[in-house]
């Protein structure tokens, strides 16, 4: 796989996530649509964050996280990524 | 053969939480002399017609006759319900008007302090209202809310449905609040699954004693004093901001209880026969997004605690950043819905015997201080029966032990900071001091 096509990958499996996370129907949540639009709180952040950490064993609390990475899925998925890759 | 034990199909049965809520109720009254019972008071700009107020709350009070049940238990299952009394449907709230004059903001919140330290009048009333008018300009609504019926957030959307109520939208509501709910008497493995989560967490911070403060005998009446301040939405984010640097990831709730802590650190370490760490309690809301109106009514939150040293007060930033990682570790053994399932183990247990068991371990004190982050209103408005909302200020009455908490509630562009203690655990200095070495520590927007 190209990196291209990663990022493309852990895009989707991060909105298949947001969505198990918020509670909201399958296929709903896009690679652009803002977080905070879908109601992400703190609580839920962090649910993420541990769902994150689960599926793709990367503690991204340690990783310096920046709040431009928490803005859409596709903006976690580059940060997630280059996680990966380091 | 599987056991199937009897459940009717007809009765709002309690969860876990809900009736940890009556524990809390019982342990309160025995403690005060009043159950566990706060108020969100709104200021208003314009004039609220009393008789208008009455008229929504009487449809509110005749539509759903649910806010007027009680506590009782099915002997069938032994589980608690709640139980609709539809002989009162239509009893009308308390509620209570009085007129001042436009400068008498002081006069007008010491009316509400008094009016939250009130007995509500009947075991099957649990909301009380108070409308003061300052002036012609300005009204400021005080409502008292049972803690078994309403959650600070479901108090929030109470207000929201009166609003509705008076636009005349009530009967769509109605039909999507539930009247019954389910004995919840399957999921047993599960259920102690999560007390066993519990119990770990609850020895881990059991080893070094809990600070508090000394609390005073049971009395017959022992009020709660409240110390208030508004904080700007812009010095929240800005803190948020912050919390990356200091617990890894933008959240409030970490570098607010690092702060808070912070703040507590000279009342716990002045206290006699004092701890060596902060126990600290943190309700969370546990409503889904899609649920709506049917999660107006009872307890939708849990808890989660985060241990600092009693001395945490010289580091904010290093607090913060251990409650981060509390944090994360509660969240991965799903810490919060442990707190809910275990929850329902305890309902076999009568109140009477709950409040003293409460109290037993941590050496009587539950906790050092609660903390509650309310960081979205519940109202879909910012008007209420068509008047502006100015603020939206909760005071509550924290359960004793540990009987003191702080309390931030966003509306709007403002978060409402909210001191709150009971009589005699801290002097109206001290509790000014501690509010306001809260709010120095937080920064500049």
């Amino acid at each position: 796989m190209t990196p291209n096509s990663d990022v493309e990958q852990i895009t989707v499996d991060l909105c298949r996530l947001v969505e198990t996370v918020l509670s909201k129907p399958q296929d709903s949540v896009t690679a652009q649509i803002t977080l905070q639009s879908l109601g992400m709180d703190s609580l839920r952040l962090v649910s993420l964050l541990v769902a994150i950490e689960q599926q793709f064993e990367v503690n991204l609390m340690q990783s310096g996280l920046q709040r431009e990475d928490l803005a859409t899925p596709a903006t976690l998925a580059s940060r997630l990524a280059a996680c990966l890759k380091s | 053969m599987r056991l199937s034990l009897p459940t009717s199909t007809r009765r709002h049965y309690l969860t876990g939480i809900d009736w940890s809520m009556g524990m809390l109720h019982a342990l309160t009254r025995w403690r005060t002399g009043v159950g566990n019972q706060s108020q969100v008071v709104l200021d208003l700009a314009g004039r609220l017609d009393p008789d208008q107020l009455r008229t929504t709350l009487q449809q509110v009070a005749t539509q759903l006759p649910l806010v007027h049940g009680r506590v009782a238990r099915d002997w069938m299952n032994l589980c608690p319900y709640w139980r609709i009394d539809r002989r009162r449907a239509g009893v009308a709230f308390p509620l209570r008007v009085e007129a001042l004059g436009p400068e008498a903001h002081d006069h007008g919140q010491r009316l509400m302090h008094q009016h939250v330290n009130q007995p509500l009048p009947h075991e099957n009333m649990h909301l009380s209202f108070r409308l003061v008018h300052l002036g012609r300009r300005t009204t400021r609504l005080g409502m008292v809310f049972d803690h078994r019926l309403l959650d600070a957030a479901g108090a929030e959307m109470f207000i929201d449905l009166l609003d509705h109520a008076h636009r005349g939208a009530l009967s769509q509501i109605v039909g999507q609040v539930p009247v019954t709910a389910p004995a919840y008497l399957d999921c047993w493995k599960r259920q102690f699954a999560a007390g066993r989560i519990v119990n770990q967490r609850r020895l881990e911070v059991s080893g070094p004693a809990v600070a508090g403060l000394p609390l005073p005998p049971p009395a017959r009446h022992r009020p709660y004093h409240f110390v208030t301040r508004e904080v700007s939405h812009a010095v929240m984010q800005k803190l948020t901001d912050l919390a990356i640097g200091e617990s890894g990831a933008p959240l409030l709730l970490p570098s607010l209880v690092g702060r808070a802590a912070a703040a507590f650190t000279p009342a716990l370490r002045d206290s006699p026969g004092t701890g060596d760490q902060q126990l600290i309690m943190a309700a969370v809301n546990q409503r889904t997004d899609h649920a709506g109106w049917s999660q107006v009514f009872f307890n939708h939150l849990s808890f989660m605690a985060f241990s600092l040293p009693v001395e945490s007060g010289a580091d904010p930033a290093g607090a913060a950043k251990s409650v981060g990682q509390q944090l994360l570790s509660q969240m991965r053994e799903d810490l919060p819905r442990a707190v809910m399932d275990a929850a329902m183990l305890t309902r076999i247990c009568p109140h009477a015997i709950g409040r003293r068991v409460a109290c037993k371990p941590l050496n009587g004190r539950m906790c050092s201080f609660y903390l509650a982050v309310l960081p979205d209103s519940r109202l879909s408005d910012r008007t209420f029966c068509g008047l502006p909302i100015r603020r939206l200020q909760h005071t509550p009455r924290v359960p004793p032990p540990p009987g003191v908490g702080l309390c931030l509630a966003r509306f709007g562009q403002t978060w409402n900071l909210t001191l709150s203690w009971l009589d005699t655990l801290l002097t109206a200095g001290e509790a000014a001091a501690l509010v306001d070495r809260f709010v120095a520590s937080l920064p500049e927007a």
